[in-house]
């Protein structure tokens, strides 16, 4: 992290945005105790996310309760991952979509077994919304609100893969606004082999140039030394 | 003037400089079982959201050793807990016993206790070798100490070069309209929380009349300047409720 970016006022809406998003994600894991116990294997473990558009990273570090958000760190993340929010979204919560299609690919480094397991967990994550709401509602009225809210954010989940696959394909295919990935890959390498013909051309015309200045300057040597 | 003769300020009232020490401490062994409650109350939850802000500015890594002092009940200890890892440490340190019997039991319950210390100590006159942390925290704590620049010029000792001090504490608002409204709801309110949740109203009047005795944000970044710290600077919030101070040693 830069000194501009220390010297950075922390935010007070997002720092209580992230609270939220905090609590809440620790909520559903305490509904889930065989999910956060896989989770609390990898803690110590810093994932950094960083959204291109907002400009927006969070920090995520996995703890033995749960996990800690940040807006910044100065810690090495174990695994970062970089990309538009949607393609972000759709690989860490699994959502099926075309590769490449909605926005361009999401740059990962670091440990990538540790992104797959945590992909893992947010996938098989069981929220328990009977036992959430029990305290409030009640046991009876607590069911009913748990079987409505898993077929809600199934329904959800569903709607949100098959709303980004059709997308895709309407803005990569039927649109024609973006380019396929495999057409701008080729294009890549079009321009790649352009560049390198252009090197190679401009590689040969110095040589043909040193070659013929060398042959005039030995000529003129050789007609300056000719008797009168 | 001798030390004897010396006066300083509990609240509103002027005492003995020597009795200031004793008289916070009893604020506090009244307060301490509920203190996390009515900090929630008093700050309707705001006060996790600051803490939070000075963790993000705090620049704690793996391996790191940070001091939190006036640590009370180790809500800052735990968090620092967790960043510093397995190769850090976190000292929760406090002058005051009872605050700090909450926060050794709440840093045990947290899993915290094989990287954290818990001591004991006056912040006026700091107990540790010079140059030991990367970092010192005092989060609504300077507000009672009695030398607040001997307390500085002892905190700046302490840290490594390179490190940084972060002070959160109640400050001055920005804004009058703010400051009335603040002032009507911290004069009114707080006692009368005090009274109802630990049977203690003098100790929430205390707190609002020793944030009125602190220094403002300029001030206080001057006695951070005049103690050796380098590039200080405050960040308000809440319009200025609150400010967080930082300042690095060099």
């Amino acid at each position: 992290m830069n000194l501009k970016d220390q010297s950075r006022s922390p935010g007070l809406l997002s720092t209580t945005a992230l609270a939220t998003v905090e609590r809440a994600i620790n909520t559903a894991l305490r509904s889930d105790p065989a999910s956060a116990e896989r989770l609390a294997i990898h803690a110590g473990r810093l994932i950094a996310i960083e959204a291109t558009l907002p400009p927006v990273a969070i920090y995520g570090l996995i703890v033995e309760d749960g996990v800690e958000l940040y807006h910044r760190s100065d810690a090495t993340p174990d695994v970062a991952v970089k990309g538009s929010p949607m393609d972000l979204a759709s690989l860490l919560l699994n959502w099926k979509t075309r590769p490449g299609m909605i926005g361009g690919p999401v740059d990962i480094s670091g440990n990538r077994d540790f992104l797959q397991e945590l992909q893992q967990i947010a996938n098989d994550l069981q929220i328990d919304w009977g036992a959430i709401l029990e305290p409030i509602t009640g046991s009876e009225l607590a069911q009913q609100l748990d079987y409505s809210a898993r077929r809600l954010f199934g329904w959800a989940k569903q709607a949100a893969s098959r709303l980004t696959e059709q997308l895709g394909d309407y803005v990569g295919n039927e649109s024609g606004l973006i380019p396929h990935r495999r057409d701008v890959y080729e294009f890549g390498q079009d321009v790649d082999e352009l560049r390198m013909d252009v090197d190679r051309l401009d590689a040969r015309i110095q040589r043909l140039r040193s070659r013929s200045s060398s042959s005039s300057s030995s000529s003129l040597q050789d007609s300056g030394s000719a008797p009168h | 003037m001798s030390d004897d003769n010396k006066v300083t300020h509990f609240g509103y009232q002027q005492v003995p400089w020597q009795e200031k020490q004793q008289k916070v401490a009893g604020v506090f062994r009244s307060v301490a079982g509920k203190y996390d409650v009515m900090n929630d109350l008093i700050s309707m939850g705001s006060h996790r959201i600051l803490k939070r802000m000075t963790i993000e500015l705090a620049g704690i890594r793996p391996g790191h050793k940070v001091l939190d002092l006036a640590g009370g009940t180790g809500d800052l200890a735990i968090k620092f807990s967790r960043l510093v890892g397995e190769t850090g440490q976190v000292v929760l340190a406090d002058i005051n016993d009872a605050m700090l019997d909450v926060g050794r039991d709440r840093l045990f319950d947290a899993g915290c206790s094989h990287n954290t210390q818990v001591t004991q100590v006056n912040g006026e006159c700091l107990p540790f070798e010079d140059n030991s942390f990367h970092c010192i925290t005092i989060a609504f704590g300077l507000r009672n100490i009695t030398d607040k620049d001997a307390a500085l010029r002892s905190m700046l000792r302490v840290l490594k070069p390179g490190g940084r001090l972060l002070v959160l504490e109640f400050s001055t608002p920005t804004n009058k309209h703010l400051a009335k409204a603040y002032d009507a709801y911290s004069f009114a309110v707080w006692p009368k929380l005090g009274k109802l949740i630990v049977n203690d109203p003098d100790s929430y009047q205390y707190l609002a009349e020793s944030i009125r005795m602190h220094p403002d944000q300029d001030t206080l970044q001057g006695m951070m300047d005049n103690a050796g710290f380098a590039r200080t600077e405050y960040f308000n919030m809440i319009g200025g409720i609150v400010a967080l101070h930082r300042g690095f040693k060099f």
